[in-house]
């Protein structure tokens, strides 16, 4: 198996828990948990060339780069079923926010003292050490129509990789 | 000849009629307020259930299904912002609308009750 290959099977495998984790409603910070980790699996996949030998980079920084990259992406755009490349890259650029929002919860990239789905960090502001099990996670709205724009955009990514 | 049904019974009829008023309120509002939050929805559509909230948004712009089935997403009560009922919501194409496969409990399209549309 390829590098590509296994990475896109592991987002596979993890989309599918993030599925069962969503319907029956679970925990944000388990939801967000499995969001963060199966995004950069299928943007490392696909970032890597099919016939490549190298591992992909050791960062968590990868689905915002993937979906600047794709923006232009004559697969991406024509597998999506979108026919012209305007719509398709504005499609793209509204997804970048909470896209970013959720690359950031990764917890190399959060660090001590934001919150990441994961790890307890510490609250600059209020001087509190937080559990992500026990955080509300508010800002991220899952009935938000972004949140639903993503999501749905995520699944079509699962089918291309499956 | 007047049928009569104990207290019991009616508090249920009662309860189930307020339920179901309920999910197309709670549909209501979410249609309401995705037209408002995304200039770019043409039209929201509601599939009524005593179960929960089904509701599909037509949008241009966004992926087709490339499985050809309305698999939707899902989320959970807020009882927060008074939406008691369990959502299941999917952006489609308008060119797909009545095309999709629909999950097995919502029926057929022709049961799809227009909430809402642009501008």
């Amino acid at each position: 198996m390829t590098w590509r290959g296994a990475f896109l099977r592991q987002a596979v495998f993890e989309g599918r828990m993030w599925k069962k984790l969503n319907r029956e409603q679970s925990a944000p910070w388990a939801r967000l948990h499995f969001l963060q980790m199966l995004t950069e699996k299928l943007a490392k996949g696909f970032l890597k060339a099919e016939d490549s030998t190298e591992p992909p980079a050791h960062t968590h920084a990868q689905f915002v780069v993937f979906l600047q990259t794709i923006k232009t992406n004559a697969y991406f755009k024509r597998r999506l079923g979108f026919k012209d490349t305007k719509t398709f890259k504005a499609y793209i650029k509204s997804l970048l926010r909470l896209a970013q929002k959720i690359e950031d919860l990764a917890p190399s990239i959060a660090g001590d003292f934001s919150p990441n789905a994961e790890y307890p960090w510490f609250d600059r502001t209020t001087n509190q050490i937080h559990v992500p099990a026990e955080f509300l996670f508010d800002e991220f709205d899952f009935k938000s129509r972004q949140m639903i724009k993503l999501v749905q955009f995520i699944e079509c990514l699962l089918l291309l990789a499956e | 000849m007047k049928k009569h049904i104990g207290k019991q019974a009616r508090e249920e009829l009662n309860g189930a009629h307020a339920k179901v008023k309920s999910v197309e309120k709670q549909a209501r509002e979410l249609a309401a307020e995705h037209l408002e939050e995304d200039d770019e929805i043409e039209a929201v559509y509601w599939f009524p259930s005593k179960k929960e909230v089904r509701l599909i948004e037509v949008q241009e712009n966004v992926p087709k299904n490339l499985d050809k089935a309305i698999h939707p997403f899902y989320f959970g009560p807020m009882p927060d912002d008074n939406h008691p009922w369990t959502t299941a919501i999917r952006i489609i194409r308008s060119d797909e609308f009545g095309k999709l496969k629909l999950p097995k409990s919502w029926g057929s399209w022709k049961s799809a009750v227009k909430l809402g549309a642009a501008g």
